[in-house]
């Protein structure tokens, strides 16, 4: 075997060390968590650097453009809005805060509705839809009506909420439920119709009846389909509470919004929609992000 | 013709004396296909006794797949009497375990908790069941494989999970094998054809495999359950006094594979 | 990230096709040579427009020389259309009130002039606040304090504002003190609210008012009309125009007003069952509600310099005390332009 050389040193043949020749011993486990913790480390910097740049280059385009249109009642500069967003959040804007309760109480308001809305959907939609998939009875009597419902814009509700609930915080959590309760259905039960017959058949075999195949096999079987139905219900769900509001509320982003457009703000307007923004992104990585880790991620079903 | 070889029995594996675990007469199938009525069997009869290793050899499209599946109560026969220690076989259940072509797991338990899950739907504690799953782990050899989950088995692994997940049921009367190693390529096979043996050795139960893989009948089974193809019966039956493990290499297997391959060219030629 | 988009090509097209519209129907062949265009955005159906469509109904526009092409907007529009005005969509906009006054203070706040104008107003008095029948207090002061919901057009309602005014100046009380609740709601949808229970009252105008009154879900606790807001109100529905427009066209402007003032001397002398049909055609209303409305429609187009004074003091002033309005605003070099009208010299 070849004596060990220092790096850069010249061997025999003339060829410059630029690896240490690797000994029998080294791809052990340690140096394997070490191989994978550095790739984690790099894609994690790696995808940072890029999602930064991207967004960087969608600063300037607006920049660019609010320089070109001068129209500062329309677009305001990222500048002026990301110290109004800055300013809010830290509670120090110069202007008075016109709308209400504060930045925090406004979010809040928000987010519980879209909490409640959720939790109402799931609550509803998932069972339904898993009965729907795998009960041939259940689903020719429900899904005709489900799908009858279904094109009706959630947006189309909100006059019926409104008229049924009044002007409250009912009102927005039915139109947020029925914007979410749709996506849930179709996902889950597409999901459970998916299920491999094989592993049905498993199930059966091996005991499993009644609830109980209902709890321990078709549930988790169709967690990666409930999982993407809860990602899309959540990015619904945000659109439709802005727009709700709008027309039902009194508090809430989507109220400041209202507001804002108003008074003729854009700065304002413009923040409660980054505001909107990165409290939706928020709310889908907390949720759907850690339902994933805890499920598929354990188990890695690839779909 | 059968083929009797007069070496060593064991015989509590072969008490003929006790009625038989499972019984099928008479039993006819048909399935309606795109292009009309097929007949998957036609007069099968089969009788497996109590602790013997019961291969049914045949041709792939025999109907042996049907006759599993209708062991395991997934299936119903048209006509015909499918009994299990006497009883009919009304649907699936803990009394015959099952393995499949594809292992079947299920993807969100451990292995562990995979081979442990008839055992809970059948009320067994928790306790009993850990202890019954480590005790089947080490026979069929997957302990260190306990906690992990199948993505991150290699697929004869994962069918020794299941072939685990069957054995650890006990009280189960019969255990059934649908080509378990039919999607296995050809060197694990044999390999795991091994682990099989050894495991039944450990712990010997009524098994009925099915198979078209000669070699393999010869090298599993206690008795060889030979059909027609279709519509299938069971032509004729061979008992395979080898001792276990067996030794593929020694002349008497080899001769008995060529019987046996003789038989079945006959029966297709007339078929 | 949406960025609110100036609706420049939708109106615009919809504006040529109007105008295209005008060329065919022959409304510009009656007008003399070279006559005044003016594209006017209005609410419609609403009462608060109706001298307009008086106007239109006598031939008043074309005796004048002024040849208008409409856009019309649907009530809580508003801001779109002073949106439109302001773009150059619209060159006048009939509707709304204090948003024109956030408008121009924004502008005034980062640094560029106010870029619209009051020229004109009407329905003068026509605020109404109806309270629900099961609510029977003896006077406004019995309700401070009280968590009432009372239901409003919009955020910058003019209703809302006088009021607004009104509670500041005379009853020196602020919205705090009242613990009220101010809901947007459809004027269309207030009756039922009442009825259902889910307001207790609302400020607002004709028709709704007589609904609410005629279905006896509700009674009139305060009329600005009968002076309960106190005397002398300003009118309430802002006649706009773009800057740009009226340095560029004035006599366009200021034979637009003529027309509009030869309507209000024609809604003075005619009786009311000559108008109830007219109104009714234009409003969508009910011509029953319209014969019990009668005495709270005033929709005459005038606006003196004292009532331009009054409603700064009253809603303007408001809006500057709670931040709406930037203090830099000055009412009469920012926001109102009277001169065009054809009334004497204040």
């Amino acid at each position: 075997m070849t004596t060990r050389l220092a790096l850069g040193q010249q061997s025999a043949s003339g060829a410059r060390v630029l690896h240490l020749p690797a000994d029998d011993a080294t791809l052990d486990a340690a140096t394997l968590e070490g191989y994978s913790k550095t790739r984690r480390t790099q894609a994690r910097r790696r995808k940072l650097i890029r999602g930064t740049i991207g967004i960087a280059g969608l600063l300037l385009l607006w920049q660019a453009m609010s320089w070109y249109y001068n129209l500062a009642l329309i677009l305001p500069p990222p500048t002026v809005v990301l110290r109004d967003v800055i300013e809010t959040l830290l509670l120090i804007r110069p202007q008075p805060w016109l709308y209400g309760p504060s930045i925090y109480q406004q979010l809040l308001a928000s987010f519980m509705r879209a909490i409640a809305g959720f939790v109402l959907a799931a609550a509803l939609a998932i069972p339904l839809g898993l009965l729907v998939g795998r009960n041939r009875t259940v689903r020719e009597y429900l899904e005709p009506v489900i799908r009858l419902l279904y094109p009706i814009p959630g947006i189309a509700w909100i006059p019926l909420a409104i008229l049924w609930f009044g002007l409250t915080d009912k009102a927005v959590i039915f139109v947020v439920f029925i914007a979410e309760f749709f996506a849930m259905f179709f996902n889950t039960e597409a999901g459970a119709r998916a299920i491999n017959p094989l592993l049905m058949d498993a199930a059966r075999c091996y005991g499993a009846t009644g609830f109980t195949l209902v709890r321990r096999v078709i549930l988790p079987a169709t967690i990666p389909y409930i999982i993407t139905g809860l990602r899309i219900a959540l990015g619904g769900a945000w659109r439709m509470i802005v727009a709700a509001e709008m027309l039902a509320a009194k508090t809430g982003v989507g109220f400041v919004l209202m507001q804002a457009r108003y008074q003729f703000r854009a700065a304002d307007l413009m923040m409660a929609m980054i505001l909107i923004s990165v409290v939706g992104y928020g709310t889908e990585k907390l949720i759907v992000r850690t339902l994933e880790r805890k499920t598929i991620g354990k188990w890695e079903i690839s779909q | 013709m059968a083929l009797m070889n007069p070496s060593s029995v064991t015989g509590e594996l072969h008490a003929s004396n006790v009625d038989p675990v499972i019984r099928a007469v008479s039993v006819n199938h048909a399935y309606e296909s795109n292009t009309g009525w097929v007949t998957a069997l036609r007069g099968f009869n089969l009788e497996i006794q109590h602790g013997e290793f019961l291969c049914v050899l045949g041709p792939s499209g025999c109907g042996k797949s049907s006759f599993l599946r209708m062991l395991a109560g997934l299936m119903f026969p048209l006509e015909g009497t499918l009994l299990v220690n006497g009883h009919k076989i009304t649907g699936p259940g803990l009394d015959r375990a099952i393995v499949f072509q594809e292992p079947a797991l299920f993807p969100w338990l451990t292995a562990a908790e995979n081979v442990g899950f008839g055992l809970e739907m059948a009320g067994w504690g928790k306790s009993a069941v850990r202890a019954r799953v480590a005790d089947v782990l080490s026979i069929v050899g997957l302990s260190e494989a306990a906690s992990r989950y199948p993505y991150q088995l290699s697929g004869g692994m994962r069918q020794r999970v299941a072939i685990a997940r069957a054995w650890a049921l006990k009280d189960a009367a019969v255990l059934l094998m649908d080509e378990p190693f039919a999607a296995i390529d050809a060197i694990n096979r044999v390999s795991l054809q091994n682990h099989l043996v050894r495991t039944w050795i450990a712990e010997p139960r009524t098994v009925v495999y099915v198979t078209h893989d000669i070699d393999e009948a010869v090298f599993l089974a206690d008795r060889i359950a030979i059909m027609t193809p279709s519509p299938g019966r069971v032509a004729t039956e061979i008992r395979v006094d080898f001792d276990r493990p067996r030794d593929r290499a020694v002349p008497a297997v080899a001769m008995l594979k060529q019987q046996i391959t003789g038989i079945m060219h006959g029966l297709e030629r007339s078929a | 990230m949406t960025i609110p988009r100036p609706r420049l090509s939708r109106r615009a097209f919809a504006g040529a096709g109007i105008a295209g519209l005008v060329g065919i129907t022959g409304l510009g062949r009656r007008a003399a040579a070279g006559s005044n265009t003016v594209r006017l955005g209005y609410l419609y159906p609403n009462l608060t427009t109706l001298i307009h469509g008086i106007a239109k109904s006598i031939g008043a526009y074309p005796k004048h020389n002024v040849a208008v092409v409409e856009q019309r907007f649907t009530s809580g529009q508003t801001i779109e259309g002073v949106q439109d005005l302001w773009q150059g969509n619209l060159d006048l906009y009939f509707g709304g009130g204090p948003e024109i006054v956030s408008l121009n203070s924004r502008a005034i706040e980062s640094g560029a002039p106010a870029p619209l104008a009051v020229i004109s107003g009407a329905n003068a008095g026509h605020t109404s606040f109806v309270l629900s029948t099961k609510l029977q207090p003896k006077s406004f002061d019995d309700l401070v304090g009280k968590p009432l919901r009372i239901a409003v057009s919009s955020p910058s309602s003019d209703h809302l504002a006088l009021f607004r005014g009104w509670l500041r100046l005379d009853k020196k009380l602020t919205e705090q003190q009242l613990g009220w609740q101010f809901l947007p709601l459809e004027g269309a949808d207030m009756p039922t609210a009442l009825l259902t229970n889910q307001i207790d009252g609302f400020l607002h105008s004709e028709p709704t008012t007589t609904i609410a009154l005629s279905t006896n879900v509700g009674h009139l606790f305060m009329s600005a009309h009968a002076g309960d807001f106190g005397p002398a109100s300003p009118p309430m529905t802002f006649l706009m125009a773009r800057r740009a427009f009226l340095t560029e066209h004035p006599d366009a402007v200021r034979d637009f007003l003529a027309a509009i003032f030869d309507a209000n001397a024609y809604y003075t002398a005619a009786s009311k069952a000559q108008m109830i049909p007219v109104i009714s055609q234009w409003s969508g209303t009910k011509p029953e509600l319209l014969d019990m409305a009668y005495p709270r429609i005033n929709p005459q187009m005038s606006m003196t310099h004292a009532q331009a004074e009054k409603w700064w003091n009253y809603v303007g002033l408001a809006m500057v005390a709670s931040g709406q309005v930037s203090q830099q605003v000055q009412p009469f070099k920012d926001v109102f332009e009277l001169q065009y009208q054809p009334l004497p010299p204040a």
